[in-house]
């Protein structure tokens, strides 16, 4: 649902006056509302929240450092930290299925079906990421059952491949990708070649896909250096 | 992407449009990082950033 956590009420006392009530099951705590100010009698209020009601913070604030990562959001360290890491060698596909965006947000049962599709194809799921900390079986990538109706930002499920497997990865991602009630993109790493070439890109076009211009490069500053 | 939300446009108008972010090593140069970090911004500020210090 976009932009529809927010909708009218009326007051009961007061029929005259009208004030806005939040979809508690649509929102995914982001606390963008309360940064933002926007609320003119400052009536926003962040609730207490519990388990699993928490989870949607922690992947939803990018002002709240994951418990599980120490990292903001629901993200990870993946390529940016690979010079020091060597976390993504060549040969290899660091991939990702982000699901959800702002303004629209995801379920765990939609992270889940993701999830059960590529652990079909006995994929590893990355061990530091927060999705994989959710599941409840990682070899059948069940995510708890308590977890499942959780509404959140968005959330990414994070894995690694040889390269070689790439073109079944993609089958399988496209098609549970027409399986899932929200938007996704997906994410694709790799060390590019000595020339500065990229070795998927053939692949990624031959599907009809494009490459984003949202992409990462790391120029390799951190220190100390991996040792490979 | 949550870096480059801002971005609407082709190519050539976002020739300009650069985010530049670092960040420590969990286990391997976590430690020692918090001084580094300003180091970082403070060449940042040198360049003029559009906006800096946020996730």
């Amino acid at each position: 649902m976009l932009g529809g956590i927010m909708h009218f009420e009326r007051d009961r006392k007061n029929p005259t006056r009208i004030y806005y009530a939040i979809d508690e099951d649509e929102c995914v705590e982001c606390s963008v509302c309360l940064r933002s100010g926007c609320c003119p009698t400052e009536a926003l209020f962040q609730p207490e929240l519990v388990w699993p009601r928490t989870v949607r913070k922690n992947f939803s604030d990018p002002l709240k450092i994951h418990p599980e990562t120490r990292i903001p959001g629901r993200g990870t360290e993946e390529m940016k930290t690979n010079e020091v890491t060597a976390r993504y060698r060549r040969g290899m596909y660091g991939m990702a299925f982000e699901l959800g965006r702002p303004g629209v947000g995801a379920r765990f049962h939609d992270v889940q079906k993701v999830a059960t599709a590529l652990a079909a194809l006995g994929i590893a799921f990355e061990e530091n990421n927060p999705v994989t900390k959710l599941m409840a079986d990682r070899t059948k990538g069940l995510i708890k059952p308590e977890v499942l109706n959780e509404k959140v930002l968005s959330a990414i499920v994070e894995f690694m491949i040889p390269a070689e497997r790439l073109s079944q990865v993609l089958e399988v991602l496209d098609r549970v990708s027409q399986e899932i009630d929200t938007v996704f993109s997906g994410d694709i790493i790799t060390r590019v070649g000595e020339d500065g070439s990229v070795p998927y890109a053939n692949e990624i076009l031959k599907r009809g896909r494009f490459l984003s211009i949202n992409g990462k490069s790391n120029v390799g500053l951190g220190r100390p250096l991996a040792k490979v | 992407m949550t870096h480059t939300l801002h971005r609407r446009g082709d190519r050539a108008s976002l020739s300009q449009d650069y985010i530049v972010f670092t960040m420590s090593a969990k286990g391997l140069n976590e430690e020692g990082s918090a001084e580094r970090m300003k180091t970082f911004l403070g060449i940042l500020l040198k360049h003029h950033p559009v906006n800096y210090g946020t996730w």
